[in-house]
């Protein structure tokens, strides 16, 4: 006689094999079923906070960015006017190419005027203060510090400013702290109409901090 | 009976309504421990109920007296007979299966062939009939159709309606007995037949319409004979059924005045009144016997022939009750948990993905736009550490260069951050001015800038050539005072036009070559910017002094008249000349300055300057044609100008920027 095969259904079969288990195993099953779905719900919701913490992070930025513009003082905007942009300290240019780059440029515009350079000295300045300017990131033991360039060149009294105003625009270049034009008053100088001008120059660095021992 | 219950757990009380001509009668008997027992049998007139609804009304009960009556004896279940002219009774074969579930599939099942869905659920019956002996198994189907419609005894719910013949049915003795349970009723038509034959039940419920008594009493006959003959009865036993229902109801006096006819066999009528206690002789019977047999059915195996309903029964659960419904189920509570788990899983993800795809749409390249920010910020925070102590240099050398009138030679410029500034050169006398006079110029240029403050001046005796070596000292004030933003770039746009920016929107259309003319040579007297404007040529920053001179006599002027007033102003050392030479410039053109200082003190519109004579013009200094084409600008900004004052001062416009032009070219 051919064995008739009972078709059932995978529920019906699982809710049959869920049946025949003890009390005590329905209640381990299910309590095992709970757990999967309060964990799978509660990874969803990790992910989906992550997603909102980078939206939020957008949403800062973009804020930012909308009151950048409109949140500068008139005071602020006239300094950038007057002086031009200035290139940031940052821990991947050394002091000694900062200064390299300084005498580049310094020389640039002289000879783009056709003045003559005198002297030329440039040197490691004084360390600016922990407190100054503490947006800008600098690792443990670095410090903000300047570049100081005195320079004296001739050049025609009509290039004078317009090399001072070049050198003061200059992002290499953060600001003229003195100025010195003198008139030449006889010789072939005076014939060309030549002046002498003497000025300090200053750039910022970020400077690692040497201890004693020199490291 | 064939229904009877002998074991009931609680006593079963009913109460029978029927339909009289004039009102309800009803029995309210209880069925315990194989008895029937009869509470009450009695009589509601239709008037007296209608009466007492009336009553009800005004006292706003909303019951009738049958509702009180009801209500008064324990409110027990109603039971309502319904005429057999009304419904529908059929027989139905069943084969011998043992099991109920069989044999209830199996009624279904032939139930709805006869019924194919013409009588809605509420108002059909149907069960299956207990074996009996020598007898093939059978089942009741009753239907009322929906069109027929009968008068509710009360509004009480769970009423039940019970067609005659399932309380004939109720009546039937358990053992066959090959005879008729009649029940017929002259003023309703109605005729229910039940006749128990050797082959089984045959069941028939039909309407006979006739007036006479003799013609009503032989369609009773005729009807019990074709439902006989119907059933395949032997013509032997027709014959006899025949013979005998003439005698019992043609022939007798028992029925020979009756509109209404009852009749059971002899042995179920025993039977009956055996187990019936409260029953009276046989004229009760004939009278309340119906509703006996109504109520043993009811309380039997016959019920589900007994619960017709009037209406639909709809259950008021309300939406809550409604969704619990709903969800009382398994299978939905699983997809409803299934559901919410996909949704508390996914939504959430979902949402805050879309919300930042939206928030990145909005931003072309996020790295970019956060790199350009911190950027930003760090050059904000040198500039701000640079703006308590830098000072710029161009600038301030531009300031000063614009301040050193023509006559005056700069040898030599210092400026220290945080310290004063020094200006050294030599003055002669220039144009008639003295060169005291000239380097007081020169300091009240400087003051009126608010740029520079403690303005002295050093100077040695005048030399062989009247030349002065001369030293201004002073401070900075407001090293960023008046810097120059791109809207004052007057080598992009003269000055004249940054003012008035509407006073060229005719010289645009119609007059271009005029207005490029005045803007070119405005520009060549401004500065660029004043960086560019104090360029080392030194004629070139005393030019562009004296043309900003112009544009400060007034305010110089009347600076130098409030210091007069106030002799402690500084302990400054002044030269002696600097007020006269204040008052000489000052009164190269008195009339100009009084048009100035009308025009500044003048709140409201401008005013419309006069017409001037072509030789008023020529008289006129660049200056003041320049001044004079401003204020003819300013008017012609004004809403309330006529059409002729309008025109004339569009005529004077043109002709004083042709004088300006000429000027200009002239070297004037």
């Amino acid at each position: 006689m051919e064995k008739r095969t009972e078709v059932i259904s995978p529920v019906a079969k699982i809710r049959q094999e869920f049946n025949s288990f003890s009390n005590g195993t329905r209640v381990l099953v299910l309590v095992g079923i709970a757990s999967l779905i309060l964990l799978g719900v509660g990874e969803s919701w990790r992910v989906a906070n992550e997603l909102n913490a980078e939206t939020d992070e957008l949403l800062v930025q973009i804020d930012r960015a909308r009151t950048a513009q409109s949140g500068l003082r008139p005071a602020f905007r006239d300094q950038v006017q007057s002086m031009g942009e200035v290139r940031l300290p940052t821990s991947k240019l050394s002091t000694i190419a900062a200064e390299q780059k300084l005498y580049v440029a310094v020389n640039q515009i002289l000879e783009r005027n056709k003045a003559q350079m005198v002297a030329i000295s440039i040197s490691p300045g004084a360390n600016l203060p922990n407190s100054a300017a503490p947006e800008i990131p600098r690792a443990v033991g670095q410090k903000l510090a300047k570049i100081v360039a005195r320079l004296e060149f001739d050049c025609e009294h009509t290039a004078a400013t317009r090399i001072l105003k070049e050198l003061e625009l200059n992002p290499e270049v953060y600001s003229i702290t003195r100025m010195q034009i003198t008139r030449y008053d006889s010789g072939p100088e005076q014939t060309r109409g030549m002046v002498n001008v003497d000025i300090t120059l200053e750039s910022w660095v970020l400077k690692n901090k040497i201890n004693r021992r020199g490291n | 009976m064939i229904t009877l219950p002998e074991n009931l757990d609680q006593p079963y009380r009913a109460a029978v309504f029927r339909a009289l001509a004039d009102g309800w009668s009803v029995l309210l008997g209880e069925i315990h421990d194989g008895k029937v027992r009869v509470e009450e049998s009695r009589t509601f007139s239709s008037e007296a109920t209608e009466q007492a609804q009336v009553e009800s009304e005004q006292e706003s009960t909303g019951r009738s007296e049958i509702d009180e009556w009801l209500e008064a004896h324990g409110s027990p279940q109603v039971l309502v007979l319904l005429p057999a002219a009304q419904t529908i009774s059929r027989v139905l074969d069943l084969s011998d299966a043992e099991s109920p579930d069989q044999v209830d599939q199996e009624l279904r099942l032939k139930a709805e062939s006869h019924l194919l869905g013409g009588a809605p659920a509420h108002r059909v019956g149907m069960a299956a009939l207990a074996a009996r002996k020598g007898q093939p198994r059978q089942g009741i189907l009753i239907s009322w159709p929906a069109s027929s419609l009968v008068q509710a005894p009360t509004q009480m719910e769970g009423t039940f309606y019970v067609a005659d013949t399932a309380a004939l049915l109720g009546m039937l003795p358990i053992e066959p007995c090959a005879q008729a349970l009649i029940h017929a009723d002259q003023q309703t038509g109605s005729v229910a037949v039940v006749l128990d034959s050797s082959d089984g039940l045959l069941v028939r419920s039909t309407r006979e319409d006739q007036e006479e008594s003799d013609s009503w009493k032989d369609s009773i006959v005729r009807t019990v004979m074709e439902t006989a003959i119907a059933g395949r009865e032997t013509t032997g036993k027709v014959k006899q059924l025949q013979q005998e229902l003439e005698e019992s109801i043609g022939s007798t006096r028992e029925w020979q005045d009756a509109t209404e006819i009852l009749m059971v066999p002899d042995s179920a009528q025993r039977h009956l009144e055996e187990i019936t206690e409260g029953s009276g002789d046989s004229e009760w019977w004939k009278t309340w016997g119906l509703q006996i047999g109504a109520l043993l059915a009811n309380a039997g195996e016959l019920k589900p022939l007994t619960t017709l309903q009037l209406r639909k029964k709809s259950e008021s659960i309300g939406p809550l009750g409604e969704i619990t419904k709903n969800f009382s189920s398994l299978q939905t509570m699983c997809m409803m948990v299934l559901a919410v788990f996909i949704a508390a899983t996914f939504i959430p993800i979902f949402a805050a993905w879309l919300r930042l795809a939206i928030v990145e749409s909005k931003v072309d390249d996020i790295p970019a736009l956060s790199a350009s920010l911190t950027t930003f910020e760090q050059q904000k925070a040198v500039y701000a550490q640079m703006a308590g102590r830098s000072w710029p240099m161009t600038k301030l050398l531009g300031d000063l260069a614009n301040c050193i009138p023509l006559g005056i030679q700069a040898d030599t410029i210092i400026i220290n951050e945080g310290d004063a500034i020094i200006l050294r050169g030599r003055a002669g006398k220039f144009q008639g001015i003295s060169a005291i006079t000239l380097i007081s110029e020169a300091m009240d240029r400087m003051e009126s800038t608010q740029v520079f403050d403690d303005i002295n001046y050093t100077s040695d005796p005048e030399d062989s050539s009247g030349l002065i070596q001369f030293s201004i000292t002073a401070t900075v004030r407001n090293p960023y005072k008046n810097v120059r933003n791109f809207t004052q770039d007057f080598g992009e746009t003269p000055h004249v036009q940054i003012r008035y920016p509407h006073a060229f929107e005719d010289e645009d259309k119609g007059d271009s070559p005029d207005a490029q003319e005045l803007a070119s040579n405005d520009s060549e007297s401004s500065p660029r910017d004043p960086e560019q404007g104090s360029t080392g040529d030194q004629t070139s920053i005393i030019a562009n002094a004296n043309g900003q001179t112009a544009g400060r006599d007034s305010l110089a002027d009347s600076r130098s008249r409030a210091r007069s007033n106030n002799t402690g102003t500084s302990g400054s050392a002044r030269p002696s000349g600097r007020s006269s030479s204040t008052a000489s410039s000052g009164s190269s053109s008195p009339s100009r300055r009084s048009e100035q200082t009308s025009a500044r003190s003048s709140v409201g519109e401008a005013p419309i300057p006069d017409s001037l004579t072509d030789n008023e013009i020529a008289a006129m200094s660049r200056a003041e044609l320049l001044d004079a084409t401003s204020r003819n600008a300013k008017a012609r900004q004004r809403d309330d100008l006529d059409d002729e004052t309008s025109e004339r001062l569009r005529v004077d416009f043109k002709r004083l920027l042709e004088a300006t032009r000429n000027t200009s070219s002239g070297g004037g």
